[in-house]
């Protein structure tokens, strides 16, 4: 029987935690479940930083991430007050401090926790990684 | 015995001041429960000095004081592991916010009775 998810991200990226929830929420997708919405936390936020650069020959979770989350149209939220406070900044954000920039990868938008809370309410499963 | 509490559990086990994690996490608990979730909440391992009432730390929010607002949003359920209270040499007087001191058995019946648990 199918079910929903809602799945919440703290690990920082090249992190097992961060694999481990793509492979998790792929294969929800792959397995014909839903997923609620992903929800960024802690660390987590910096998976959504459009400016991470890794050295050659290192694969990007955070691409992988973004690949999935734009393949399948998932709703991605990344925590505001934890972005801010690690400097992953949209365009938005940018320009309420006069900075004209955005940081922010495709796919992924801020809103706050109130959006975890949502998510958790209304789908089967809530799983955190990281 | 613990009364069941099939609601969210929010599993605190880092000291208060070592990283943002203590904080996102009271932070998370408060969204749970002003959203009406009724959650609890266990203080395990190093998350049992969290309930220290602490001195003013330069330049951050005081933690402690958030926790103890936690009565005031509806937190009913406070667990505070019991062998992680004697590994730092803390009696439960000198705890804010004070809670149900449980052992390592009831920890695990908390886990298996929440609906889904989180750790920071």
């Amino acid at each position: 029987m199918a079910a929903s998810f809602s799945l919440c991200i703290k690990a920082a990226p090249q992190t097992a935690g961060a694999l481990h929830g793509l492979e998790f929420a792929k294969a929800c997708i792959a397995q014909g479940h839903t997923i609620t919405r992903l929800f960024f936390y802690g660390d987590g936020v910096y998976l959504g930083l459009k400016t991470l650069t890794l050295p050659q020959g290192e694969a990007s979770i955070s691409q992988q991430w973004q690949a999935f989350i734009t393949t399948h149209s998932i709703d991605a939220v990344v925590c505001i007050a934890a972005a801010l406070r690690r400097g992953v900044l949209d365009c938005t954000e940018a320009a309420r401090q006069g900075l004209e920039f955005n940081l922010l990868r495709e796919g992924f938008v801020l809103s706050g926790l109130g959006q975890w809370v949502a998510a958790n309410s209304e789908a089967d499963q809530a799983i955190t990684f990281g | 015995m613990v009364n069941p509490v099939p609601k969210p559990l929010f599993i605190f086990t880092q000291a208060p001041h070592n990283n943002p994690q203590a904080r996102e996490g009271v932070e998370s608990l408060l969204a749970s429960a002003a959203f009406d979730q009724q959650p609890a909440v266990l203080f395990m391992g190093q998350g049992v000095l969290q309930l220290v009432p602490q001195g003013e730390q330069p330049g951050a929010k005081n933690l402690n004081k958030m926790l103890q607002a936690l009565e005031l949003y509806g937190v009913e359920h406070i667990y505070i592991c019991r062998d992680s209270l004697a590994t730092y040499a803390l009696t439960p007087d000198l705890l804010t916010p004070s809670g149900q001191l449980i052992g390592q058995d009831e920890c695990c019946q908390v886990m298996q009775q929440s609906q889904w648990a989180v750790r920071f």
